[in-house]
Parts: structure tokens; C-alpha cells; sequence
């Protein structure tokens, strides 16, 4: 099909055109992949063995020093009057042993039982009273065992380090040139390797706060650890992919099937609900902005304020309010009682479907003001001759929204909206606030008709104390969220074609 | 060479007076600490309770805080991590599994032990046992629920059949606040008509087996005799809490709420001169009369087992449980005593709130040894009933999921 036909079709046509050919071209994409996968993998290999044989050369070739470096961490360096590297490397040596022998080696001698023995009590008379004692408890030994892990990593990084960095000085003396000096050395972390004092702070905080829990709770997907094993009383074990099969129906009790149920039910809510909450904000927000933009329009300074104010009210103030307001024996509920409109309460929180559309509306009060404001801005920015020329050529509102301040807006805002269906993947605010996820469903477990992913998550944990279900969940919501916006992102204009505007 | 031997010894100096300091520091401050939680409106009284151990106990010298955690959230609150909860807690009786599960609390023994079973009523001190040890110092036995009503709306005969109240209420255009949809309420009715659980534990605590009769012929009747409450005029709708009773009362919208005795004062205040409490009432169904039954619990202090000053923290638990500090406590919160001696007060035996409790709790049911799964159906099951989502030919279908979610517990 050439460019013409394809901008001859109408709308719908270019939209089964556009998902058809992606669906055409999906098994050729996906071919390509397993087809570049071989040789993207060999240079992963090479480029690990290439490691093995930068230490292979290193001590084929290198003298004493580079070989003394093998067992000494840092003493080649300091042989080469390497002083500041050589001590920093000696001292991590000595710092990572003494580390190992006093408290990583405890731990991770545990690891593959979690412990043996968690709690003894005994009777001590003297005292009149039970005493208790606390041996090995689970979580930490998983949690330091996972820290030890990282450490030796980092310590073999550095080793290999040590080794090549003594290698390429004696080949940088061999050569008759001089070594950079532990002042010029210094310098450089100021000016030539300036990103590495910048960036070494928040990459150990990344590491510390966000990687190493997230590994540690991938780990606890992996075990029994919920209430009947609380560390410190009860050791939690290993249970391999029991979790996982539970959760996905495959588990031989019936609760698993009505566990995989409640995932399946609250999964789809989830994406339901991000949808709705993302694109009716985002449309609302976007005609009000463009009601309060149009010319003749009085106290536009007035409108927006008005609109801006309710930002100004914290969200769980306003959710809390409206949760309060809409209750079966709320505020509204009572009103139309005592007036004689309705004779029992309208359930807008305690029904399945009428909680599920309570919810979205509410979420537009919320939302609205943010959407309005973004796109006041953009709109403000679109050129007015456009709109001149189109005018022109006999275009008439609809029209001139669609081709000019539809693609306009899309084109600057997709960003914003991926962030926002994202955030409202995980919305937790507007759902805990107003009904916390009930009505609770005699089909689903721990769950309720309008909890989300992330809702549910928050009561498997702190309600029921199933930390590795939870953890599932977790990696689950992980895996929605990271697809759903790898997908958006990639197929967003904004993306495609930066170059040329709409 | 001197001047560098000068400033080792100052350095040498220097360390030694750090070290002293150090251990000087350490040897000052030799008082007990002790923290305590219990629920956030007797946090004055508690702190008055502590100054009152501190005065019994001289030769010793004490650093007692207090801190907010209800009785119902003790679980969740210790849980989170034990050796950093409080030497001390209030609880109430259901949480004693998890309590236990979690390693957040220490077992009773010795003269503590004779002292809280000779002082307190056998089935207080029960409430906090398990497989025949005691685990938690009772010091209220009115953790249940009963009937308060408006006597200008209903007589005392209008209140002792449900028949009755729904009729008067109905037509005087008054509200009936009881929160089917929240399964500590919705289980007495299944009671009330024989239903049953019971659970076996593995040695860790987890669950062994799990019996629950909820789905036999007494789940059909109680949800017939739900429904008959819920689908009248005078209900007033599900979300009935503390606030929409005290509320609801104030307005003169409800004539009749089911609640405990935390609300009574507030409830007396509202209602006057028009203040009545009562036992729930009896109901019909196929032509089968019947008491209403409801749960009834206890609340303790647990004894935290990471506790440095483990007993202290008993001696201290003992003292906050012990017959003074448990009339102490009636008479400024109200809180029925568990203690044979303070419950045989005048004043508590004058108080109709109590009365009515302890009248009720003659046809309730222990609240331990709850199934771990058994919350979260019933209230789904009181909401199912509320909304009229089931009715005569499906609840059966529906007592059977029920049933079958308490009956399983997935780490099991």
C-alpha cells in the first residue's frame, strides 16, 4: 500500500489498517529477536570471558607486583607508589574479610535451611517468670545473607580491579611513561571523572534502598513466610514455586483456584480502572481548559483558581469527605431520606458496580484540576494561525479540534499520560480512602469488588500477614505496570517521531 | 622522637577519659524502662497507674512511658516487629493465636499465674489460654455487644423480641442500627441457631484442620432471620459504626443499636432520661423461637518476650490487672472488670451497661480460636444478605463458599 491510499482512508479504516499490520508484523518481530538473540548472547559471553582472560594475561605477563596483587589486594599498587589506590584496595581487602569471619560467614552458612532452631522457652525460677531466647531468625539471616551476596560481588569487582589496574601501570611504566600521582589522581574526581563523585552517592543509595529489597522480596515469593512462620518465633522455609502456582490456580487445594480467581478479577479491575481514571480526567480536564480558554469568555483568572483551589486541599482530606458524604448512612444518603426522594439509602459505595463508577467519578474531582492545568499551558502554545488557515479552508470546530488541537495535545502529553495510567495502576489513595476495596465477594479471598492490585497487596500484608503470597502479588504488579509502560511508551508519537511535529 | 611520644600519650589520654565518660554515662542512668500501650482514651489513666507502680515499688527506680495502641490492633502493631513493640500491651482475646504465632507474647507462670487465677473470673482467665498455658493478665471481661434503645420509641416488652422492635420501629418511621455487614455482629446470629467452628493446630500454631458447620440448617435460618432485620423499612443500612450510632441516636433517627459498652457513655448522654440497654432480643423463625447469641471476649495485658526487663514487665502487667487498678478503671472509662472482687462492686453491679453485657454473655460465644480465615466470608456473607443479592433458594450455594473459605486456610 503506498502513503496516498493509507491517507485516503477514513479513521476507523487507519486504525484496523494500523492494528492489523502490527499484528502482521508481530511473529516477523518476534523472529527477528530469537534471531539476534544468538548473537547478542555470544557477545555477552565474550565479553564475560574476556574477564578471564584480562586476569589470565595479567599474570602471564605481569611481574611480582601484578602477582603479589593476586592474593594482597593493593600491594602491587603500593609497590608502584600507587599510595591512595593501593591502601583504599589493602584496606577493602582487610574491611571484606574481617566483614566475612565476624558476620557475613554466619548468615550465609544459613541460607539454604533459614535457621534450625528460633526460639527456646524455659522456666526460670529464680525470677518466678518464662524466659525466652532468640536464636536464628529467618528474615534476617535471608536479608543479611542477601547483603553478604552483594558485598562479595562488589569485593570480586574490586579484586579484578586491583588486578588489572596493577597490570596496566607496569605496562604504563614499562613503556617509559610516568603514573599519575595520588594529588593528580585526586584532581581528577574533580574535573575528568567528575560524573563518578557525582553519581557514587545515589548509586549506593539505589543499591541499598531500592535493588537490594527488591531482590530480597523476590526472594520471599520463594518461601512459607506468613503467619503461621513469623520470624521470631518460627523459622519460615523454602518452598520453592508454590506460591507462584498457588496464585495462578495451579494449586491442588480449592482456595487456590478461588486465590487465582481473585488475582484474575482484581487484575482486571486494575487495568479498567486505570483506563477510565487516565483518559476521563485526561478528555475532561482538557474541555474545560479549552471551555475556559475560548475567546469572549470572562473571568478566565477566576475559573482557573477556583478550579486550582481544590488542589489546595490535601487528596485524603477530600477522599475521606467524600467517603464520609456517600456512606449508606452518609450525608447525602440521610438528605434524600429526610426529603422523602428515596426510601433506602443508594449504595454508592457498598455495591460491586455502583462503587466501581462512585469511584471513577469521584476520581474526576481529583483529577480534573491537574489535567486542566497542564493543558491550559499547551493550549495557549498552539499557534493561533493555524486554526486561521483552517478556518480558511472551511473547517469547522469538530474538525479543527480533531486534526489540529487533538494531535497537538497527544503529541506533547502522552508522556504525562503514561505516567499517569502508571500512577493509577497503582492508585492506592482513592481506593483505600473511599471503600477499601469493599464490598467484600464470598468468590474472592482477602479481596474486595474494588480492590486494586496494589490494595489488595496492602492487606495481604498488614491484615493477614501472608508475606509470601504478597510477594507474588508483587512481582506480578511489577510485571503489569513495566509492560503496560514499555508498550505506551514505545508506541507514543512522542517517541516515534520526535523530529517532525504532529 | 619527643614530641611525637607527647602526643601519643594525649591521644592515649584522651581515649582513656572517653572511655570512662562512656562508661560513666552507662552507670548513671540504672532506672527500668518499661513501655506500655493501651487504647488511646485511657492513656491519662494509664500514665496515673504507672506513677501508682512507681510508688508501690520504691527500692526500685522506673522509666515508664505509654504509648497508643487499641486492644484490637495489638496484633498488627506487635507483629511488625516484636523486639521493638512494648514491654507491655493490652489485647483482646482473639488476637492471642496470632499473638502467640508471632512470637509477641510471653507464657505465665508461678505466683503470677495463682495470683490472676484466684483474683479473676475462671473464664477471663481462660480467654487467654492455649493448650493449657496462660499467656495474658485479664482486666476487662466486657469485650461483647448488646442492645441499647430509646425508651420513648420502645417499652421494655417491645425490646425482648426482634418481631417487636422491627414492628414498632417500622411504624413510629425509626431506624434500627446493626452492622450485619461486619462479621463480628453477623456470627452471633449463626450462633444463635447452632452453628459451630473449631480448630485444630499443628505444634507451630499453624492450622491442623478447620470445622465449621456455618453452611448446615442453623446458617439457613440465621440468614432467613437476617434477612427478616435487613429487608425491613427500620434497618438502617449497612456502614452502622460508632459514630453513625452516637450520631444516629443524637438526631433521634435510630431507636435501637447494637454496640458495646465503649459507647455507653456517649449513647447516655444523647439519650437521657430515654437511656435503656438491654440483652438482645429473641427471634422466630419456623415457628422456632429463639435467644440471639452473640461473642463475647476478654481483654489482657500481654508481656512482651523481648522485653529486657522481662520481669518487671510481668510484675508491671500483674499491678495494671490487679483488683485496684481494674475498679480504677471501671470508674473512669466504664470498663467491666474481670476481677471477682471488682465485679462484685455496688457501683458495677449498678451499672446497666455492664448488666446488660454480662446478661448477654450468657448466650454468647468465646471469641478464641477463631479460624484465621473466617473474618473476612462472614462479612461478605452479612453484605451478600444486606444487598439482597441472595435469598431463600440460593443460600445454601452461598453458605457453602462461605463454609468452604473459613474451612481453608492457604498456608496450611
Amino acid at each position: 500500500m503506498v502513503d496516498l491510499e493509507y491517507l485516503k482512508m477514513s479513521a476507523p479504516q487507519k486504525f484496523v489498517y494500523r492494528t492489523k499490520a502490527f499484528f502482521k508484523r508481530l511473529p516477523r518481530s518476534i523472529a527477528s529477536f530469537f534471531a539476534a538473540l544468538p548473537k547478542k548472547l555470544y557477545g555477552c559471553l565474550m565479553a564475560f570471558l574476556s574477564v578471564f582472560t584480562n586476569i589470565g594475561s595479567a599474570a602471564k605477563n605481569g611481574t611480582w607486583r601484578t602477582r603479589i596483587s593476586f592474593v594482597a589486594m593493593g600491594t602491587g599498587l603500593i609497590a608502584l607508589k600507587q599510595y591512595l589506590r593501593g591502601i583504599l584496595y589493602l584496606l577493602f581487602e582487610v574491611l571484606f574479610a574481617l566483614y566475612m569471619v565476624f558476620f557475613g560467614w554466619k548468615y550465609l552458612a544459613k541460607l539454604g535451611s533459614l535457621g534450625e532452631v528460633a526460639c527456646v522457652e524455659e522456666w526460670d525460677d529464680a525470677l518466678g517468670i518464662f524466659t525466652y531466647k532468640f536464636y536464628d531468625n529467618s528474615l534476617l539471616i535471608l536479608l543479611y545473607s542477601l547483603m553478604t551476596i552483594f558485598i562479595i560481588v562488589a569485593f570480586i569487582y574490586m579484586w579484578y580491579r586491583n588486578v588489572t589496574g596493577c597490570y596496566e601501570c607496569e605496562k604504563v611504566r614499562e613503556a617509559g611513561l610516568k603514573l599519575t600521582g595520588t594529588k593528580e589522581e585526586l584532581r581528577s574526581y574533580t574535573d575528568r571523572n567528575y560524573h563518578k563523585t557525582l553519581l557514587s552517592v545515589p548509586m549506593l543509595g539505589i543499591v541499598v534502598f531500592t535493588v537490594l529489597p527488591i531482590f530480597f522480596m523476590i526472594f520471599i515469593a520463594f518461601t512459607n513466610y506468613d503467619k503461621a512462620h513469623m520470624p521470631p518465633k518460627e523459622l519460615f522455609s523454602w518452598v520453592g514455586a508454590e506460591n507462584f502456582v498457588n496464585v495462578l490456580g495451579g494449586g491442588i487445594s480449592a482456595n487456590s483456584k478461588v486465590f487465582a480467581y481473585t488475582f484474575r478479577e482484581v487484575l482486571l479491575w486494575t487495568v479498567v480502572w486505570a483506563f477510565f481514571a487516565t483518559f476521563t480526567n485526561y478528555i475532561l480536564g482538557m474541555v474545560v481548559a479549552i471551555l475556559i480558554n475560548k475567546k469572549g469568555v470572562r473571568c478566565k483568572k477566576l475559573y482557573r483558581t477556583v478550579l486550582v483551589m481544590t488542589i489546595a486541599v490535601p487528596q485524603f482530606v477530600s477522599l475521606m469527605l467524600m467517603s464520609q458524604l456517600l456512606a449508606d448512612q452518609g450525608l447525602l444518603n440521610n438528605l434524600m431520606i429526610s426529603w422523602g426522594w428515596i426510601d433506602k439509602p443508594i449504595p454508592f459505595l457498598t455495591d460491586g458496580t455502583a462503587a466501581k463508577i462512585t469511584i471513577i467519578i469521584v476520581n474526576l474531582w481529583i483529577g480534573i484540576p491537574f489535567s486542566m492545568l497542564i493543558c491550559t499551558g499547551i493550549l495557549m502554545n498552539i499557534p493561533e494561525d493555524l486554526y486561521e488557515s483552517a478556518r480558511i479552508d472551511g473547517a469547522g470546530p469538530v474538525t479543527a479540534y480533531m486534526k489540529i488541537t487533538l494531535p497537538y495535545m497527544l503529541h506533547v502529553t502522552t508522556p504525562y499520560l503514561i505516567t499517569q495510567f502508571i500512577g493509577n495502576l497503582n492508585n492506592f489513595n482513592v481506593i483505600f480512602l473511599l471503600t477499601g476495596g469493599e464490598p467484600l465477594s464470598l468468590e474472592m479471598q482477602y479481596a474486595g469488588k474494588t480492590d486494586l492490585l496494589i490494595t489488595w497487596l496492602y492487606k495481604l500484608t498488614v491484615n493477614e500477614s501472608q508475606y509470601g503470597l504478597a510477594s507474588v502479588i508483587g512481582i506480578f504488579t511489577f510485571i503489569v505496570v513495566a509492560v503496560f509502560s514499555l508498550i505506551f511508551y514505545n508506541r507514543s508519537k512522542s517517541v516515534k517521531n520526535e523530529e517532525e511535529l504532529m | 622522637m619527643k614530641k611525637r611520644i607527647i602526643s601519643l600519650l594525649a591521644c592515649g589520654a584522651l581515649a582513656i577519659t572517653a572511655l570512662a565518660s562512656a562508661a560513666g554515662c552507662s552507670g548513671q542512668d540504672d532506672s527500668i524502662k518499661l513501655t506500655v500501650w493501651g487504647a488511646e482514651a485511657q492513656q491519662a489513666t494509664l500514665l496515673e497507674m504507672a506513677e501508682k507502680f512507681k510508688a508501690a515499688n520504691p527500692d526500685k527506680k522506673y522509666n515508664i512511658s505509654v504509648g497508643v495502641c487499641g486492644e484490637g490492633d495489638a496484633y498488627m502493631n506487635v507483629s511488625k516487629d516484636p523486639s521493638a513493640a512494648a514491654d507491655v500491651y493490652g489485647y483482646s482475646n482473639d488476637q492471642l493465636i496470632n499473638l502467640i504465632r508471632c512470637g509477641g507474647v510471653a507464657q505465665i507462670g508461678g505466683s503470677y499465674l495463682e495470683q490472676i487465677k484466684s483474683d479473676n473470673t475462671e473464664e477471663s482467665v481462660e480467654s487467654g489460654t492455649l493448650d493449657g498455658k496462660v499467656y495474658g493478665y485479664p482486666y476487662a471481661a466486657d469485650n461483647g455487644y448488646f442492645m441499647y434503645y430509646d425508651k420513648s420509641v420502645l417499652t421494655e416488652e417491645d425490646v425482648s423480641t426482634l418481631e417487636g422492635i422491627i414492628s414498632v420501629c417500622e411504624s413510629k418511621n425509626k431506624k434500627i442500627g446493626w452492622a450485619i455487614d461486619d462479621s463480628w455482629y453477623t456470627a452471633g446470629w449463626f450462633f444463635t441457631f447452632g452453628c459451630t467452628y473449631s480448630v485444630e493446630y499443628n505444634d507451630d500454631y499453624s492450622e491442623k484442620k478447620v470445622d465449621c458447620t456455618f453452611n448446615g440448617e442453623g446458617g439457613i435460618k440465621a440468614s432467613k432471620a437476617m434477612a427478616m432485620l435487613t429487608s425491613s423499612g427500620a434497618f438502617a443500612g449497612k456502614g452502622t459504626n460508632n459514630d453513625t450510632i452516637i450520631s444516629g441516636f443524637g438526631t433521634g433517627a435510630l431507636a435501637v443499636a447494637v454496640t458495646g459498652t465503649w459507647n455507653a457513655d456517649a449513647i447516655k448522654e444523647k439519650l437521657g432520661q430515654n437511656y435503656g440497654v438491654c440483652k438482645l432480643p429473641t427471634v422466630t423463625v419456623d415457628g422456632e423461637t429463639k435467644q440471639l447469641s452473640s461473642f463475647k471476649g476478654y481483654k489482657l495485658f500481654g508481656v512482651n518476650p523481648h522485653s529486657a526487663n522481662l520481669a518487671e514487665a510481668h510484675k508491671l502487667a500483674a499491678f495494671l490487672s490487679g483488683e485496684e487498678m481494674q475498679k480504677e478503671r471501671f470508674l473512669k472509662h466504664g470498663v467491666g472488670p474481670s476481677n471477682k472482687v471488682a465485679a462484685a462492686m455496688d457501683e458495677v453491679k449498678a451499672n446497666p451497661a455492664i448488666a446488660a453485657v454480662t446478661e448477654q454473655n450468657r448466650y454468647a460465644v468465646e471469641q478464641s480460636s477463631v479460624p484465621s480465615n473466617f473474618w473476612n466470608p462472614v462479612k461478605a456473607y452479612g453484605g451478600y444478605i444486606i444487598d439482597k443479592l441472595i435469598d431463600q433458594t440460593t443460600y445454601q450455594e452461598y453458605l457453602n463458599k462461605m463454609t468452604e473459605q473459613i474451612k481453608s486456610s492457604i498456608s496450611a
